[in-house]
């Protein structure tokens, strides 16, 4: 019953363009609060859509601990974690971007428009999980894109995730959910990398005075 | 096996807990020892046989045997060479007693992570494994020692690259484990031996896909060409010890990761298409490490980029393939893993003494300190290519394999680029070693870095720790000298196996 | 009977601008004016001299007739109560946009033609934001052109499909947008005030007095009626009778001014909860709901639907 409902409203598409509307939006923010704001809804959208998978296919129940535990990792300890972070290095604006918030909107939307031109044809996926590879993907370039034209070190560290999200979505539509085991390490990787990374955005603060990445060029050559 | 897992994490955790910098050198060490003795015989027996355990997702064979070897050999002899090393630098006042804990649990935490990629049998712990290695290193690189900038700047590049390299990796893995469920129905397989039996039967589009993003993934941790370039800083900012382990061992593991995926694209794809990517990363990597080796004013950064140079010649060996190119880039792992650890420890001891990085600070280091002027001449030349040093050898395989296929321009190519970097390494490096050093009290100048300078009679003081430092080098010159002249016989024959098992092509 | 929608847009359309006007005083805490006020402004100023600057040309003259009757064209082309009608080729929203685009057009000119700065200001600025929003408002409803496979307005009301799919609520967001820059409301312009730094539309009006002020204003509240209605027929065409019969002229009504109604709440909560951008910051926000334009468009492309 839930099931015919679920279909009947497309509730999977709905869920699906949110996360890539979210990413497309990440351009558009200027506040740092913001953007932790729009990664944590991106990540709650993210284990929304594998419970509502999860509730589609049935019998899965590793599937529900992927959605427990990507809300649990991504939606609550990292954005708590990042927040901290924030109000230690005591920063709200993000510096002009090297391309302006426009642009780079411009930008993020042509690049999702060359990924659904260019998996068109010649994907080996089909249906529910093409649309969500497509997505994905699409998120996973906007990520490295928002990476490579911010200043701030904190903003690079958020375009990652982005990136991890995307992966995480790429992954999750290619193979339904992996062994719990093996999603709760990658998760846990994740973690981590995000605390090291936050301790050295830190670090970066005090060493160089400022979380301007462009101090970051002494070693060069 | 587990236990061998297990016992460098112990020995992380104990040393964080002692206090005294002797007592935790001396626990490092002992666990390190405790290490080796405990994975010899595992080696040894898995060279012959292979072992299977935890339902599968442990597996070690004759190739994960080889790199352990390596791992544990490094690991042993970074404990015993960080003992002075650290010690040095306690008395200079350049870190502190938590400091010292931190770094060596870090140390053997790191080992502890190496040494779960090379046993890991799914692919997917293997990734988680890999990921693991640069967060503990980048820990050791910026923080596990003393927190100057440019170190956290090194590490800040170093774990961003990498990590976005290996997200791309793990997007390779997911496919490759989309392509298996094609194969295998539902349940799909991450096990490498489930893998390389239906490696034939994958979907050969599929496997090219994912194997572009898993050499692009992969090859930015093992610092190919063109993804490379937090390399030179992580590894010249990096303490000198920590540096021998990323060049001498780090690098190798991103690069078995690289060789189980091959094995298993080949069967479906063919050797073509992964031939010759391999062969276009590494030729770029060794044309543009070459370039940058001519320039360079640091002797660090120098080593580093001709590690880039090094990982290169691999990939190019494992890309022109056959039985010889393989078996040639199999060598060349462990001789580079004999040589560039030397050079650094080496290195590490030249800073201490003359208290720079800088090549033209340092003059006659053969003439004020010989022992040490000689280790690091046989190390010099021997990553250099000369012979008669192992990593000629290894080279001359390879270019034999190139021309044995025919690959004239792959051959011209890397004759050029060989030629640079002999001439660059040798120019950096001579002169350093001769000359006359200009005054024997000189060396009491403040380094670029602001680091103070020790006095000279701590290199030859016969402090245990010291005498530890320089046994090891020693041991690890010999062996330069030995495989330079001829490849023994359990060492031919573990190599062979390994050629097998990554498939003759 | 289908010939005479166009009417109640003539008729109504005050009385809308009004009920904005008073839910926006209420959400603010005032009283407010009363629902009619407008109608009695309109009287009002039709029956005042006029006062007419000697430097403009017959521009000035021409372009309050122009307006209103091309507003009342484009009423004359869009379904209100019942999508059969004598459309045909003419009831195109292609065409129904660029006729809109003329009154716009002969504003500006107007604006200009008077001479003083805050014509010639607000000339300029109308253009710009013009430039941004057409092309926004094209593309969201092509969004929906292209599922039912025409352009035709009372084709796509009649099709009344997939109201509910995700590239369809893109294209409504940004349709949204393109209304409130149209109508010349909080964030992208303030109807109330007319200081320097916040006229975009207002700033082209202000050389008109008496009849010709009272029929630019007129053909205001008009085009946003005729918008309210527009996005309604493309996005949400529930309720809208196909025939001539009476019941369902009279259900369609009723649903009509429900419809009107919501937009006007809508429009009022918008414009309390806001407030309005620097100028310079309109691209941003403009840009940013084309690029949701285009995110719908791709979207359709993509998933189906």
């Amino acid at each position: 019953m839930m099931k015919n409902w679920i279909q009947a409203f497309s509730v999977v598409d709905f869920i699906s363009v949110g996360i890539l509307l979210t990413a497309v939006a990440m351009n558009a923010v200027k506040r740092l609060e913001s953007c932790v704001k729009i990664y944590t809804l991106n990540s709650w959208l993210l284990a929304s859509l594998i419970a509502v998978v999860a509730l589609m296919v049935g019998g899965e129940p590793h599937l529900y601990a992927a959605a427990a535990a990507t809300l649990l990792g991504k939606g609550i300890l990292i954005p708590m974690f990042l927040r901290r972070v924030v109000r230690q290095m005591k920063v709200t604006h993000d510096v002009e971007p090297y391309i302006s918030n426009a642009l780079s909107l411009a930008i993020s939307g042509t690049l999702v428009a060359v990924v659904y031109a260019s998996l068109r044809e010649g994907i080996f996926v089909s249906g529910f999980s093409k649309n969500v590879l497509q997505i994905s993907i699409a998120v996973i370039l906007i990520g490295l894109f928002v990476m490579i034209t911010r200043r701030k070190a904190l903003t690079q560290v958020i375009g990652l995730l982005f990136m991890e999200n995307g992966l995480f979505l790429a992954g999750f539509s290619l193979t339904y959910g992996m062994p719990v085991i093996i999603e709760l390490g990658v998760l846990f990787d994740m973690l981590m990398g995000v605390i090291i990374l936050g301790i050295f955005a830190v670090q970066i603060k005090r060493a160089f005075a400022s979380s301007n990445l462009d101090n970051l060029t002494i070693l060069k050559g | 096996m587990i236990a061998i897992l297990l016992i460098p994490l112990v020995t992380a955790a104990l040393c964080y807990l002692l206090k005294s910098p002797r007592g935790i050198g001396y626990v490092s060490m002992s666990g390190a020892v405790v290490l080796a003795a405990v994975s010899l015989p595992t080696i040894l027996s898995v060279i012959s046989s292979p072992a299977e355990m935890m339902n599968g997702m442990l597996y070690m064979d004759a190739l994960s045997g080889y790199i352990m070897a390596m791992v544990v050999f490094l690991g042993l002899a970074s404990a015993l060479y960080s003992i002075s090393y650290l010690e040095h630098e306690l008395k200079v006042g350049l870190t502190d007693i938590t400091g010292i804990r931190r770094y060596y649990a870090l140390l053997h935490l790191f080992i502890f992570t190496m040494l779960l990629v090379t046993v890991a049998n799914n692919l997917a712990l293997m990734w988680i494994a890999i990921e693991a290695t640069t967060i503990v290193s980048a820990l050791l690189i910026g923080l596990g020692f003393y927190k100057r900038h440019l170190a956290i700047e090194a590490a800040w590049k170093y774990i961003i690259l990498c990590t976005v390299g290996i997200t791309f990796a793990l997007l390779g893995t997911f496919i490759t484990y989309y392509a298996s469920t094609a194969v295998m129905g539902t349940e799909g397989a991450l096990n490498w031996t489930v893998l390389k039996g239906i490696a034939g039967r994958l979907n050969p589009s599929t496997m090219k896909l994912a194997f572009i993003f898993i050499l692009v993934g992969y090859g930015t941790k093992a610092g190919l060409a063109p993804v490379h370039n937090w390399l030179p800083d992580a590894h010249s900012q990096a303490p000198s010890p920590i540096s021998a382990l990323l060049s001498g061992i780090l690098l190798n593991t991103a690069f078995y990761g690289v060789m189980r995926f091959v094995s298993i694209v080949e069967p479906s794809t063919g050797d073509l298409f992964t031939g010759n990517l391999l062969i276009l990363f590494g030729l770029a990597s060794v044309g543009l490490s070459s370039v940058f080796i001519l320039v360079q004013d640091n002797y660090k950064r120098l080593l580093a980029y001709s590690s880039i140079e090094h990982m290169g010649i691999i990939s190019l060996g494992i890309g022109i393939g056959g039985p010889l190119g393989i078996y040639g880039a199999l060598l060349h792992i462990l001789n580079h893993a004999l040589s560039k650890p030397l050079m650094f420890f080496a290195s590490g001891k030249i800073q201490s003494h003359y208290g720079s990085t800088r090549i033209e600070n340092i003059r006659g280091v053969l003439s004020s300190m010989p022992l040490l002027g000689t280790l690091t001449f046989i190390g010099a030349f021997s990553l250099a290519g000369t012979p008669p040093f192992n990593i000629f050898i290894s080279e001359f395989t390879i270019l034999r394999a190139a021309v044995d296929k025919a690959l004239w321009p792959v051959v011209g190519l890397f004759l050029i680029f060989v030629v640079l970097v002999f001439y660059g390494m040798l120019s950096g490096f001579g002169r350093m070693l001769f000359g006359r050093s200009e005054d024997k009290e000189e060396p009491r100048a403040k380094g670029t870095e602001g680091e103070t300078v020790s006095d000279v009679s701590c290199f030859r003081s016969c402090g245990f720790s010291d005498v530890l430092g320089n046994a090891v080098m020693i041991v690890m010159a010999v062996c330069i000298v030995v495989l330079g002249v001829t490849v023994p016989d359990f060492l031919d024959s573990t190599i062979k196996s390994c050629v097998v098992i990554l498939g003759i092509r | 009977m289908e010939y005479l929608q166009f009417i109640i847009i003539l008729l109504f359309s005050p009385l809308i601008q009004g009920m904005i006007k008073k839910i926006k005083a209420r959400m603010q805490g005032r009283v407010g004016p009363g629902i009619f006020q407008t109608y009695y402004d309109l009287i009002r100023l039709m029956r005042k001299e006029m006062v007419i600057s000697d430097v403009t040309s017959w521009i000035f003259k021409a372009t309050p007739y122009i307006v209103f009757t091309s507003t009342i064209a484009a009423a004359m082309i869009t379904p209100v109560l019942t999508t059969k009608g004598p459309f045909g080729i003419m009831g195109d929203v292609i065409a129904l946009i660029y006729i809109l685009a003329t009154g716009r057009f002969f504003m500006a000119l107007a604006g200009l033609d008077a001479g003083t700065a805050f014509g010639g200001e607000g000339s300029s600025r109308e253009m710009a934001v013009a430039i941004l929003v057409e092309p926004m408002m094209m593309l969201s409803i092509f969004t929906a052109a292209i599922s039912v496979g025409s352009t035709n307005i009372a084709r796509i009301a009649e099709a009344q499909n997939m109201v509910y799919s995700p590239s369809h609520l893109l294209a409504l967001s940004a349709f949204v947008v393109a209304i409130i820059a149209e109508t010349g409301r909080i964030p992208v312009d303030n109807p109330d005030t007319h200081l320097e730094l916040t006229m975009i539309h207002e700033g082209m009006l202000l050389e008109y007095s008496g009849r010709y002020l009272a029929l630019m204003e007129w053909a205001h509240y008009m085009k946003q009626m005729l918008l309210f209605t527009l996005g309604m027929d493309i996005f949400f065409p529930v309720g809208i009778h196909q025939g001539t019969t009476f019941a369902g002229l009279g259900i369609s009504c009723v649903i009509y001014f429900l419809k009107m109604g919501f937009m006007a709440v809508l429009m009022a909560a918008i414009e309390s909860t806001r407030a309005k951008l620097r100028f310079f910051q309109l691209p941003s926000l403009l840009g940013g709901a084309f690029v949701l334009a285009c995110l719908s468009l791709l979207t359709y492309i993509m998933m189906g639907r």
